[in-house]
Formats: structure tokens, C-alpha cells, sequence
């Protein structure tokens, strides 16, 4: 009965995360832009979650901001799943046992999986072009993202601050009630959360 | 190894390969996944509407309060204008009359009688320069569907061209802006007989605003500041639209490559309704 209410807790916090982040970043003025970028609030979800509650919340809440996002503002459907899955992943797995789980290092996980999310749909855009006729030169792909990243990095950097609050404070699981996740708990080697 | 590990690695890896197959298969025009987020349109379009309207207002209010002046200035002027163009309206009024006789007389077709205009809200934006189509609020039940051959042209209030559709589920379609490097379009000066050339967003000119033209005849004189309509040519888009004016034409060695930029007239930043053109008697 436990566990039901908890899963029902995760499920629910997560569904009103996914759905109002998801919405409200294709409402946001350009007002909030900084240098021509916008925060990218699904990415920062998806990141986050990984770090903080390891590899299955990241896989399943990147899965599902992506299909959110696709379904919203992508050019087709699959793209903006993959990356956010990713995202998840790799912020679970690269980078969870190095910071061990530090809230106040969260805001730096944020930053390289900014950096990977625009290298990799970089390279992804110039792999798998989703729009026919369009052609993509990789250099070019670059320097485009050179031109955002700065501005993709201070916005996702200042989204994340009250985020890993909100996932902290008003997160999917009680602080006291982390679940166990078998073998990722060993990886990691500590199942309390540290607030520094 | 441990079991569990390799499953989940295998896991990953098949819902990597599944979703690079769903992202090639869905860029099909007319792809049956796109109907996939018809329940999430559908679910979600009270709420994106409640929202939208929520910032709108919101901003509306901050916009109120920091541009009072400016409105106080600009309702004197207005109201001077508008005084004028009520005298204004009453001789367009009966030159209207004149119109509508002579139309009859030579049985002349309005500009875009062909077509029904189906008006739509903008629902979402894009999420930065990757994820950059917007999102509106008329779909395949108002009879849009979009195919491999099939696309509807989708232009504002002032019938200034704005994009086109590029998917269409049940509650909602996807709009492919005209700055998007994607969208193409067969143009002309607005003269008489003007040769044809290519309209299409660029992907370095796009952070800019502008639009790139090519495929321009040796015989094409272009200027700036000349305004650059849809040809009618391809059978997509009505003849006649305005696209926008020409801002810089850059003449090269090899006449054959000549470019010019056009600055489009629609602010797709501000714009919030938008109307999609269907051929009458068209209902796939």
C-alpha cells in the first residue's frame, strides 16, 4: 500500500512537472529571452531528475518532456524524446556518482548537459535532417550553435535554481523516502540527500 | 556483466533505434504519426488557451503600466486619425459601391475568392532555434490535412504570407514559419510580368528576420525596396500574397547566382491569430 502511494505521489508530481513546464515553455515572452535564448525548462526537468533521482525517473521523465516537446514545437516526432532521454541518462549515470547527488553542484550538471544537449542535436540535425530538401552543412550547424550557447547557458542555468528547489522541497518522492533502486544505489554509494 | 545492467543497456539501445525510426518516419509530409498527439491536443487546448490568454493578459497589464505615456500620447493622436478616417470610410464606402458594380460588370474574382479563410489562435511557440515551429489551433477537423502533396498557405490579418502548414492532427496543426529554412515559396515582384524566383527562409538569415531570394533570371531586375508577392506558381500558395520588400540585392560575377534579402512584413514574434487558406471545394 506504501509503495502504491508513493508511485501515485511520483507519478502525479511528475505528470504536473512535465505538463506545466512543458506548456510554459512554448508560452514564454521573448521578454525573458537572454541574448536571443530561452530557458529550455523540459531539458532542465529532464537533467535534473536524472541527477537527482536516478536513472529510471531520468529515462522516464526525458522520454516523456520529449514527446512533449516534439508534440508542441518540434519539426517531427522522436527528436526532442531522444535527446531528453539522454539528458536523463547521462546526468543519472556520468555524472550522479561523481557529484554524488550535491543540489548545490546541480547547477554545474546543468551547464555540461546544456553543452551536450546542443552538441549532440547539432550533430543530430546534420545526421538525420527532418525536414526533405533541406541540406545542413555541419560547420555551419556549428557556428549556429556557438551563437546560442551562451545565451542557452545562462537561461538554463538561472531556470535550474528554482527547480532544484521545487524537485527538492516538492519533489516526486519524500525526502525521507527516496526508493531504493537496486543497483544504482551501489554505484552511487549514498541514498541521502545533501543540501550544501 | 550483471543481468539486470544488460537489460537496461539493451533497453536503451532499442528505444534509441525505435525513436530514430519514429523521427525519420514522422518527417514524411502527411505522416499517419502525426495523428500520434492528437490526444494531447485534444487534452491539452482548453488549458493552453486559458494559459495563453493568462500571459497575454499578464503582459498586457506590465505593457500598460510601463507604456501609459506612450498610450496617452498615441490616443490623442489616434483619435485626430480617426476623425479622419471616418470621413475616409464614407468615400471608400461608396467607392466600394462603384467596385462591387464593376466587379459584377466583368465578372472580375476578388483576389482570393477560390479560397476559405479558416482563422486560428497560435496556441504554442517554438522552444529555442531547434524546436521552431509554432503551433495553432485548426486541425483535421476543420478539414486541413496536410500529405505529401497537400499543404494549405497560412497568412495573417493583412493576407501577408506567414507559412505554411507542415502537420495537422485532430485539434491542432504545426505551422513551418517562412523564415524556417524549410519553407519555399515561388515569388515575383509586384509588377506586371515580372519574372519568377525562389522565396526561402535561410538558415544564417533567420536570426536576423530575413528571408533569402534566388534562383533569380538573367532578365530579373531587382531593387530595393520592391515588394515581393507569392506568384501563384506551384499551385500551394495563391498568387498575390505579400511576402515582404527586398532590403539588399547582392549582385555576383556569375549572374547566374545572383541573391537579394526581403524583410518579411509579418512580425511572427507579435503575432497571435493567423488564417490558413483552403482551395473551396477542396476537402482532403
Amino acid at each position: 500500500m506504501k509503495i502504491n502511494r508513493r508511485i501515485i505521489r511520483a507519478v502525479l508530481v511528475y505528470a504536473v512537472y512535465i505538463l506545466g513546464l512543458g506548456l510554459l515553455q512554448t508560452i514564454l515572452s521573448d521578454r525573458v529571452a537572454i541574448l536571443n535564448a530561452k530557458p529550455d525548462l523540459t531539458l532542465v526537468l529532464a537533467v535534473l531528475a536524472g541527477y537527482l533521482f536516478g536513472q529510471r525517473d531520468g529515462i522516464t521523465v526525458g522520454l516523456l518532456a520529449g514527446f512533449m516537446r516534439d508534440a508542441l514545437a518540434g519539426r517531427g516526432l522522436g527528436l526532442g524524446m531522444l535527446l531528453l532521454m539522454y539528458a536523463g541518462l547521462t546526468a543519472a549515470v556520468a555524472f550522479r556518482g561523481f557529484f554524488r547527488r550535491n543540489i548545490s553542484l546541480g547547477l554545474i550538471l546543468v551547464i555540461l548537459e546544456t553543452v551536450m544537449y546542443h552538441l549532440m542535436i547539432t550533430f543530430l540535425t546534420f545526421a538525420v535532417p527532418v525536414l526533405p530538401g533541406v541540406a545542413y552543412t555541419l560547420p555551419g550547424l556549428y557556428q549556429h550553435m556557438l551563437q546560442i550557447l551562451p545565451g542557452a547557458l545562462i537561461t538554463n542555468t538561472l531556470a535550474g535554481i528554482p527547480l532544484i528547489l521545487l524537485l527538492y522541497f516538492a519533489g516526486p518522492y519524500r525526502r525521507d523516502g527516496r526508493p531504493e533502486e537496486d543497483d544504482e544505489e551501489r554505484d552511487v554509494g549514498d541514498s541521502l540527500w545533501q543540501m550544501k | 556483466m550483471p543481468k539486470p545492467r544488460k537489460n537496461r543497456i539493451f533497453a536503451i539501445v532499442l528505444i534509441t533505434l525505435l525513436l530514430l525510426a519514429v523521427t525519420l518516419l514522422s518527417t514524411l509530409p502527411g505522416s499517419p504519426l502525426s495523428f500520434i498527439t492528437s490526444p494531447i491536443s485534444v487534452l491539452l487546448e482548453p488549458v493552453q488557451k486559458g494559459l495563453s490568454k493568462t500571459v497575454d493578459q499578464v503582459n498586457g497589464f506590465f505593457s500598460a503600466l510601463s507604456e501609459s505615456i506612450v498610450i496617452r500620447e498615441e490616443n490623442q493622436r489616434l483619435q485626430a486619425e480617426n476623425a479622419e478616417l471616418r470621413s475616409q470610410i464614407d468615400q471608400l464606402a461608396e467607392a466600394g459601391r462603384q467596385y462591387e458594380e464593376l466587379k459584377s460588370a466583368f465578372k472580375l474574382k476578388s483576389r482570393f475568392d477560390a479560397y476559405e479563410i479558416v482563422g486560428g489562435r497560435i496556441m504554442t511557440r517554438e522552444i529555442g532555434s531547434w524546436f521552431d515551429v509554432f503551433r495553432i489551433d485548426v486541425g483535421s477537423r476543420d478539414g486541413f490535412r496536410v500529405t505529401e502533396t497537400m499543404s494549405y498557405a497560412v497568412v495573417n490579418s493583412q493576407s501577408q504570407l506567414v507559412g505554411r502548414l507542415m502537420a495537422t492532427d485532430l485539434a491542432s496543426a504545426k505551422v513551418l514559419p517562412l523564415l524556417h529554412e524549410g519553407f519555399a515559396v515561388s515569388a515575383k515582384v509586384n509588377t506586371v510580368s515580372s519574372p519568377l524566383f525562389r522565396v526561402r527562409g535561410d538558415f544564417d538569415l533567420k536570426e536576423q528576420g530575413l528571408c533569402l531570394i534566388d534562383q533569380i533570371p538573367l532578365n530579373a531586375r531587382l531593387q530595393i525596396g520592391d515588394e515581393v508577392i507569392t506568384s501563384g506558381s506551384g499551385g500551394l500558395f495563391p498568387a498575390g500574397i505579400p511576402i515582404g520588400r527586398i532590403v539588399q540585392v547582392l549582385e555576383n560575377a556569375d549572374r547566374n547566382q545572383r541573391q537579394a534579402y526581403l524583410q518579411p512584413y509579418v512580425d511572427l514574434e507579435n503575432i497571435q491569430t493567423v488564417f490558413v487558406m483552403k482551395a473551396v471545394g477542396h476537402e482532403d
